[in-house]
């Protein structure tokens, strides 16, 4: 008869007991998974905030450097003059493996010549502006028209402040084409539809036909920018290439934005980019807000699952070696007695070990079965604290952002609404980690045995150290 | 088989040894039985010469050879076997089970051998009914024949027991002396029992007194 068997013989000889360890061990675990799986689902929503969060960094004239060098050179009246991006400069930094996609924007203002830009109106703005006063059209440098050239209207016309209703979007192979996207609005006011074509007049009064190939509707939330801006429906799309030959130049380009494969490579990426460039030029700026929007309600819950696992383990080693060692002691006899049969005391460390072992298969399954389940409710609680107070901080700091508005957006987004339009991407993102996905897998399930053992071997040597330093004669006369 | 050379032993003060040059040789096929005073020292020499413990000083050597070569653990594996006042069995156990226990720890001739375990209850008593019982549930006197079955079950050639009539009734007494005779007498193995009871010394074969720190042939 093996240690194997003895230890079987006393596990079905003394159930009360063996029920005893099986019912703490099954606690302990049970928390211990909770922890686990909860760890393992956040690092997995982590891993998707990633993909989904779409970081972008936005390579543009360096504004700063820009002022500076013009308030040195004392002329007067200032003139800022920026210096635009080289699309070749752009395509080079757009080879880094961190970079995911890239969009070249480009804008200019043109004047609507066979068709009526739309009039916006509002009580604080005093007369109208733009609009198809051809007065003021003309009188003015800013057309009412801004034709924004992109690389492809796909990210734009995807997002929650413009979406494509009718025809199709721009893409790389519109490029040098006068095919354009326009505003909903501004084809219903005009009778155009997909396919029909268009004429504006550019600043040095040359007349361009343009070809409707789209049509996308802004959404309700966008609004003008503030002075100076005309209605977003007056947003026209078309190819960065086109813009350039209404503007008269090549290969430039106001600013380029490069999507980013992984958000927390973003400023791996900036220093890399920053080698191609010229800084007192140009700058890049990141823009990874919803990315570290849903970064801290998911660190948090890692951090507190991860807690969970450590002080649950820590306290459950406590508890197993203190019963371990009431137990050990109860059965130093038997001890005594396998020793002085000329048992080798790892054989007898081994008993016990096995005795515990078989506790373990079963606290484990018993774990793997409520683990779920209290997962599961331990995630929902924990999300929801955690969204809860980063979507107040975060409704603050968009507040504080609208009350600033007013500054126009990068790359002839359709104007204004910044802040809305990223609360609302932050608001939709956040509530799918609602749902964080907790579930007990394999490698869930191995990391729990892997705890159990190791508490279970801590509990073991701490209770049977001080029995099996002893000699037979010493244990069975204690 | 077991000789003691200047054996002498003492707890934490050198000055008072529980005994001192004991020099006296058990050998194979005698019962002897150790008498002497309550702490006087009887259990201690029993350990020593049972490999329990090491002595202070002097040797414990079994067939020419000291005890520390041989290695206490292996001592206590392949050469003696001990049976305690208080039975000491494996109580989770039944009597069948501590007996092939016992028989594959000390690597027997017969181990996992089922039916010779219980042929061995069986000469001593214990039918199979009661063999396949967990130990708690026999009697004083059945537990302590199944401890001495456990002895005779493995190969060791000397068996030591401290006070093995301490718990028992005069007859059980009686059949637990006659299975020791028939262990030292048939088997040919040195038993040596400490007891303090003067009547059960008196069956056995040869009496060795403890008094005043010497070991006396009574």
């Amino acid at each position: 008869m093996n240690f194997i068997k003895r230890a079987f013989l006393n596990i079905k000889e003394k159930k009360g007991r063996s029920i005893l360890l099986l019912l703490v061990m099954s606690a302990i675990l049970l928390f211990v998974l909770s922890g686990i799986i909860i760890q393992n689902a956040a690092k997995s929503a982590i891993a998707t905030a990633k993909e989904s969060s779409n970081a972008t960094v936005t390579l543009t004239a360096n504004r700063e450097q820009a002022f500076k060098k013009t308030r040195k050179s004392k002329s007067k009246p200032t003139t800022l003059s920026l210096p635009s991006v080289s699309i070749a400069t752009a395509k080079k930094i757009a080879k880094s493996s961190y970079v995911k996609s890239y969009n070249v924007t480009n804008s200019t203002t043109v004047n609507a010549k066979s068709f009526t830009a739309i009039t916006t109106s509002s009580s604080n703005q005093g007369p109208s502006m733009g609009g198809n006063s051809k007065s003021q059209s003309s009188s003015s440098s800013q057309g009412d028209i801004t034709l924004s050239g992109v690389s492809s209207t796909s990210t734009i016309l995807s997002s929650s402040s413009a979406k494509l209703v009718s025809g199709r979007g721009l893409t790389v192979s519109d490029a040098d084409t006068n095919n354009v996207v326009i505003e909903k609005e501004l084809a219903k006011d005009n009778s155009l539809k997909v396919g029909s074509t268009i004429k504006v007049k550019d600043t040095n009064d040359k007349v361009r036909t343009l070809k409707v190939v789209g049509i996308y509707k802004a959404s309700n939330t966008a609004s003008t920018g503030g002075m100076g801006q005309s209605d977003p429906g007056n947003t026209i799309y078309t190819s960065a290439q086109y813009v350039n030959k209404v503007k008269g130049t090549t290969g430039k380009a106001e600013s380029v934005t490069f999507t980013m494969n992984n958000p927390a490579k973003a400023s791996t990426f900036i220093k890399q980019a920053k080698k191609l460039i010229s800084t007192s030029k140009f700058s890049l700026t990141t823009d990874d807000s919803t990315y570290q929007s849903l970064l801290t309600p998911l660190n948090n819950v890692k951090s507190f699952a991860n807690k969970i696992v450590w002080l649950v383990s820590i306290a459950g080693t406590i508890i197993l070696a203190l019963i371990v060692i009431l137990m050990i002691r109860e059965r130093r006899y038997e001890i005594g007695v396998l020793l002085s049969m000329g048992e080798k005391r790892w054989k007898v460390i081994s008993q016990f070990f096995t005795e515990m072992f078989v506790v373990l298969i079963f606290s484990t399954i018993i774990a793997v079965i409520g683990g779920g389940f209290v997962g599961n409710y331990m995630s929902k609680e924990l999300v929801s604290q955690s969204t809860s107070s980063t979507t107040s901080t975060m409704t603050v700091s968009s507040g504080q952002g609208q009350s600033q508005g007013g500054a126009p957006t990068q790359g002839g987004m359709p104007g204004g609404g910044g802040a809305t339009q990223q609360g609302q991407s932050v608001g939709s993102q956040q509530s799918s980690l609602s749902n964080l996905e907790v579930s007990v897998n394999m490698m869930s399930i191995f990391e729990l045995f892997g705890f159990g053992l190791i508490i279970i071997l801590i509990a073991i040597l701490a209770g049977t150290v001080n029995v099996l330093r002893l000699e037979p004669k010493k244990i069975l006369i204690l | 088989m077991i000789t003691t050379k200047n054996l002498a032993y003492w707890y934490d003060n050198a000055d008072e040894k529980l005994f001192e040059d004991i020099n006296l040789q058990f050998d194979a096929g005698k019962l002897y039985a150790i008498i002497g005073k309550s702490g006087s020292g009887k259990t201690t020499f029993l350990s020593l010469i049972a490999g329990l413990d090491t002595p202070k000083s002097g040797t414990v050597e079994f067939e020419g050879e000291e005890l520390k070569k041989i290695g206490l653990m292996n001592y206590r594996k392949k050469c003696v076997s001990m049976v305690f006042q208080s039975y000491n069995l494996l109580t989770y156990m039944s009597a069948l089970d501590n007996l092939l226990c016992a028989m594959a720890i000390t690597g027997a001739k017969h181990a996992g051998d089922k039916k010779y375990a219980l042929s061995l209850l069986d000469k001593i008593g214990i039918d199979e009914d009661n063999a396949k019982r967990k130990v708690t549930k026999l009697s004083g006197g059945q537990q302590q024949r199944v401890a001495i079955a456990r002895t005779m079950c493995c190969d060791s050639r000397f068996v030591v027991a401290d006070e093995p009539t301490g718990n028992l009734d005069e007859n059980s007494t009686n059949d637990v002396l006659e299975l020791f005779k028939q262990i030292a007498h048939e088997q040919n193995k040195c038993v040596v029992i400490v007891t303090h009871e003067f009547d059960v010394a008196q069956k056995c074969d040869s009496i060795i007194e403890l008094r005043q720190k010497k070991f006396e042939q009574v």
